[in-house]
Order: structure tokens, then C-alpha cells, then sequence
């Protein structure tokens, strides 16, 4: 998936120059194709949103979805969907709301590791991003989230902290 | 009226194909609250298929408090010198240090977290001043334990599997089946409670290395008389049982605790032929029993292992013993082990590895499945051949298991550190 993923963002930066001229992506509705590590992707991995501009506002909104890989206990594939907002023109605010993989949990009995699993959790961020002319963007975010943790658990322990260390994508159009 | 029979049928066919209500795992609570004791009774009525008929209460008690209690307790009254001569029969195996009440009382406490007592149907959580979430999904879990124990006790368990005991080796095979189910139960609600589903966990695999520490455990301490049951019990009585419940379920288990086990030979799968005459006890002329034991495989297991870490594994292969101590005219203690195998143990090999040991141990044998055990006292060492004694004097010295019927104790156990990374 990964190297999907690489291969799409590389195609659309190989495409860039040919459109800084054409169109100011900021200002259109498109899909983006980015890498993530952290809450986009739900790991580290790919997404996939989509970005719609308010007509004459420098106000979007854009929702997204992710696979990645958690690379803690073995678990595997992680997946997020969510949909943020933004306010600005290159330099943007961005609020997000996603539900994604937050990390994993195994079961040790006797000192001996016999499973383990994906953590789920409702994360809010905020951070900024930067859109480029071209469309070329990076983003980075922090914020709560809440972790859905097996009964044994008290709810308060399932705060915790989410978000992007740095997500690098391109719009497309 | 056909259609009516139809719909039954139908009806009574999408019944018997449903899979049973499954138990609602519990939540990690605090408990002192009647909420959470409830709720703990429930799961593990739930889980062994028993009605939830307990009105066990439950009780908080500084650890260091209760220690001083039981320390005091066992130095009230003056041990006997049959008790005394004993522990120095089995000392000079290293198998049990000299008697020391204070050292056994705190010994025997050391590792209990919780335990039930079915003479005033409570249940005691030793508090040992730790808190915070990670300690309360311990006792949460420690309580499901107990719960299980208290449900024991209202169905005359204690009384079905420990009436029958009359050798020590059948007291370790008890209480591997009381601590086992408990474990057992304990282990799947901790499991579930964790988000995990215990039919599809590798249960399996954590009892084979929970095996695995208790053996190692029994060759590390310091008295393995008092120390074997902290662990044995718990590993080998939840293997087995949880042999029981993957062929059965709940229903087979509960069968097999009316049933019992005559020793511990039949936790490791193999039977305990009722036809084998017990080896009789290599008496010193003119000496006088002290008492007897019938110990087991796994303290042969874990005497071998003591001397040499490589050691084969005899355990199952062990057919039947009987530890004796034995008072000589001069007033010197002779202690002597008779044990029987099954063909597979190459009896020279053991002695020669017993040898090894540079322990003044005297052998002999009468055949190749037998094999007699000496120690005296280092001054007292005589060539004489011993004279045999058989017959019911056999278990002298075997106190009642009043103890483990009235006290079921169960181990502290920081087993449930599910990481959330």
C-alpha cells in the first residue's frame, strides 16, 4: 500500500510544474493524495481526501480517509476517516476530527505475549498546514483523543494525545 | 396446528444452533464497593455455569497488619518434635529448611494477595499499600479468583475433593483442581475484560510457559516443602483443567472436580494405577518412624534439578514414593526416599548423577524400577542394610488437609499488564 501510495505522490509532483502556471490549486475543489505518520493515516501509511472550498472564503473543509501499519506488537494494517477544517490561503489553521487506530494493546499472561490488537480512539486536532501554489502541501497537528480501551479499563485512562508528526501530500487539481 | 409445529421446530432448531449468552465481562472497579463484588460473583458464576448463591463478604486488611497476626498466631503454640524431626528429615534432602514457625508463617503469606475463607465465607484482599489503575485491574481480576472459590465452597467442593486425601501428593493434586478452576475462571474473565476472546487467544501457550516458571520456581526456593505449592497447583491444575474444559466446556469441568484426581501423576495426562502396591519404607533396625510422605514426581523432579540442571525430566515416569524419616536408637535422624518408575527411567543413571552431588547419600535398589534413597546424619553412617516396612504406617506424620479446605489462597500476580502503546 505504501508504495502505492509513493508511487501516486511521486506521478502528481512529477506533474506539478506544468500546472503552477495553469490554475492556483488553493483555490479549487480536488482531491489530494498524501503520506501520513500519525492520526491521518491511522500509523504510518497513505490518505486520501478530498478538498472543498467555500465560494470567496477562505474557510474549507475536507474529509479524509487513511490505511497505514502499525508497527507495534505485530498488529498490522490501521486504518482513519475523519473530516477537518481549514481557514486560510497557503498558510492554513486546521481543525480535524477522525476516528482512527491509535495504537496497540497486547495481552500478556504469565509474561508471555499470546495476542494483541489495534486500539481505536476519537482524536480532535488542531495544527497548521501549508498549501503551496502547485498544490504541494504538509501538514502537522496535535490534539486529544480517546481511546475505545477494553472494559478492564477506567474511561479516564482512555485520554490521550494524537496527531500528525508530518503528513506530505499533493493536490491534485 | 401444523404450522404451529412447524414454528416450534423452526424456533427450537434456531435455539439449539445459537451459541450459549456469553458472560458480560467486567469492568475494572474498586473492590470494597458491593457493586463491584456483585459483579465479580456474577462473572464467575457465569463462567463456570453455576448459580451465583453466595452471600460472601468481602474485606480489606493491611498486608504488614496480617502478617503480625499470622506470625503471632504460629509462634503461640510450641511445635511437637515429631514436627521439628520432619522438617529436618526433609532438610537433610534440601527439600524443606529446619522448622522455623516465624520464617514459614511469612513464607507461606508472602505471596498471597487475596484469599477465601469458607469457615466464615469471606473473602480477604491483603492490601499492600499500592494504588492506582494497574492495582485495581489486579484486585478486580484477584476478586473473580476468590468469587470462584466462594462459589466452590457453596457447592460443597472443599468437602468432595478434600475428604478423600491421604497422602500429600493427593493434597497437591486437590488443590490443583481448586486453584486451577479458579484460575481458569480468573484467566477468562481477564481475558475478555482485556478485549480479547478466550476461545481464540492462545491460552494454551501462557499455561506451557506458567509450567514452565513454576518448575523453575520449585528448583529456585528456598524451602520447596512450603514453597511448591505457590505455583505448582496453579500451573499444572489450570493445564489441566483447561485440557477438560476445550474438550467439554464449563459442564466438563465441574465433572471433573465431583470426579477428583488420586495424585498428581494424573495431572500430567498419565493414571494412577490403584493396583501399584506403594514401595515399601527402608527402615532402619530398631529405628522408629517419625512420619512419612508420599511427595510426588515433582518433588523428585525438583530434588534432581536442584543437584543438577540437566537433570532428564522424571516427573511423569514417577510411579509412586514415599519420603520417611526415621529416629534411630542413638537418637540421630535418618531420612530415606523410595521411589518406583516405569521402564523408561534408567535407575543406575540416577544414581550415579545422585552421586555426583558429593551428598552422603546411600542408594539401593530391588530391581531395576526401584530405587532407595539414604541420608543420615554425617557421623551416623551405617553399612547396615535397611529392613522394609509396609502397611498402614505408611502415611504417619500426614496431617488432615484442614488448612486447605478452610483457606483457599491464591498468588499475587502482576499477569495482566495488557501495554497500551
Amino acid at each position: 500500500m505504501q508504495r502505492i501510495l509513493t508511487a501516486v505522490l511521486a506521478l502528481a509532483l512529477t506533474m506539478m510544474p506544468e500546472r503552477v502556471d495553469a490554475r492556483d490549486t488553493r483555490a479549487s475543489d480536488g482531491p489530494a493524495l498524501g503520506l501520513a505518520l500519525g492520526a491521518d493515516a491511522g500509523g504510518i501509511g497513505g490518505f486520501a481526501s478530498y478538498y472543498l472550498r467555500f465560494d470567496g472564503s477562505r474557510f474549507g473543509v475536507m474529509p479524509h480517509a487513511g490505511l497505514g501499519y502499525v508497527g507495534v506488537s505485530g498488529v498490522g494494517p490501521g486504518w482513519s476517516v475523519g473530516v477537518g477544517g481549514s481557514f486560510g490561503r497557503s498558510h492554513r489553521l486546521v481543525l480535524d476530527l477522525n476516528l482512527s487506530t491509535v495504537g496497540a494493546q497486547e495481552l500478556t499472561l504469565y509474561d508471555t505475549t499470546i495476542d494483541a490488537k489495534a486500539i481505536y480512539g476519537l482524536g480532535l486536532t488542531a495544527g497548521w498546514e501549508w498549501l503551496s501554489k502547485s498544490g504541494f502541501f504538509m501538514r502537522a497537528n496535535i490534539g486529544p483523543v480517546f481511546a475505545f480501551l477494553p472494559p478492564l479499563y477506567r474511561r479516564s485512562e482512555g485520554w490521550s494525545v494524537t496527531g500528525n508528526l508530518l503528513s506530505l501530500g499533493v493536490k491534485l487539481w | 396446528m401444523v404450522k404451529l409445529t412447524l414454528l416450534c421446530l423452526a424456533l427450537s432448531w434456531i435455539a439449539l444452533g445459537c451459541e450459549s449468552p456469553k458472560c458480560e465481562p467486567i469492568t475494572g472497579c474498586d473492590v470494597r464497593s458491593e457493586s463491584c463484588q456483585r459483579s465479580a460473583l456474577k462473572l464467575a458464576a457465569c463462567l463456570r455455569g453455576s448459580p451465583a448463591d453466595s452471600k460472601v463478604r468481602v474485606e480489606i486488611v493491611d498486608y504488614d497488619t496480617y502478617v503480625d497476626e499470622q506470625v503471632r498466631d504460629a509462634m503461640e503454640t510450641d511445635a511437637t518434635q515429631d514436627e521439628v524431626d520432619l522438617r529436618d528429615g526433609l532438610a537433610r534432602f534440601e527439600l524443606s529448611a529446619p522448622l522455623d514457625r516465624e520464617a514459614d508463617a511469612r513464607r507461606d503469606i508472602e505471596w498471597v494477595g487475596a484469599f477465601y475463607d469458607a469457615e466464615t465465607d469471606r473473602v480477604t484482599v491483603l492490601d499492600r499499600g499500592e494504588s492506582g489503575a494497574g492495582n485495581e485491574r489486579g484486585q478486580t481480576i484477584l476478586l473473580v479468583h476468590e468469587m470462584t472459590h466462594a462459589l466452590q465452597g457453596a457447592d460443597g467442593l472443599f468437602d468432595t475433593i478434600y475428604d478423600p486425601v491421604v497422602t500429600y501428593d493427593g493434597l497437591l493434586a486437590a488443590i490443583a483442581l481448586v486453584e486451577g478452576e479458579a484460575t481458569l475462571v480468573e484467566d477468562h474473565s481477564a481475558i475478555e475484560a482485556l478485549g480479547f476472546h478466550f476461545e481464540e487467544s492462545h491460552y494454551g501457550r501462557a499455561l506451557k510457559a506458567y509450567r514452565r516458571f513454576s518448575e523453575e520456581a520449585l528448583i529456585e526456593t528456598e524451602d520447596l516443602f512450603v514453597g511448591v505449592r505457590s505455583g505448582i497447583p496453579y500451573a499444572f491444575g489450570a493445564s489441566f483443567l483447561y485440557d477438560v474444559y476445550r474438550k467439554g466446556g464449563a459442564g466438563a469441568v465441574r465433572d471433573q472436580l465431583d470426579t477428583g484426581l488420586v495424585g498428581t501423576r494424573e495431572l500430567l495426562g498419565r493414571s494412577n494405577d490403584s493396583k501399584t502396591v506403594r514401595p515399601a519404607i527402608p527402615l532402619r533396625e530398631q529405628a522408629s518412624l517419625v512420619g512419612s510422605y508420599h511427595l510426588g514426581g515433582f518433588f523428585f523432579d525438583a530434588f534432581l534439578r536442584r543437584i543438577d540442571a540437566d537433570a532428564p525430566d522424571v516427573q511423569p515416569h514417577v510411579l509412586d514414593d514415599v519420603f520417611s524419616v526415621q529416629r534411630l536408637p542413638n537418637g540421630k535422624l535418618l531420612a530415606a526416599w523410595r521411589l518406583r518408575f516405569d521402564e523408561s527411567v534408567a535407575v543406575e543413571a540416577l544414581e550415579q548423577l545422585l552421586r555426583s552431588a558429593d551428598v552422603a547419600y546411600r542408594f539401593g535398589s530391588e530391581g531395576s524400577d526401584d530405587l532407595w534413597i539414604l541420608r543420615e546424619a554425617d557421623d551416623s553412617i551405617s553399612g547396615d542394610a535397611p529392613t522394609f516396612m509396609d502397611g498402614p504406617e505408611i502415611d504417619v506424620g500426614f496431617s488432615a488437609p484442614e488448612a486447605n479446605r478452610s483457606r483457599v489462597r491464591c498468588a499475587r500476580r502482576a499477569a495482566y499488564n495488557a501495554l497500551v502503546e
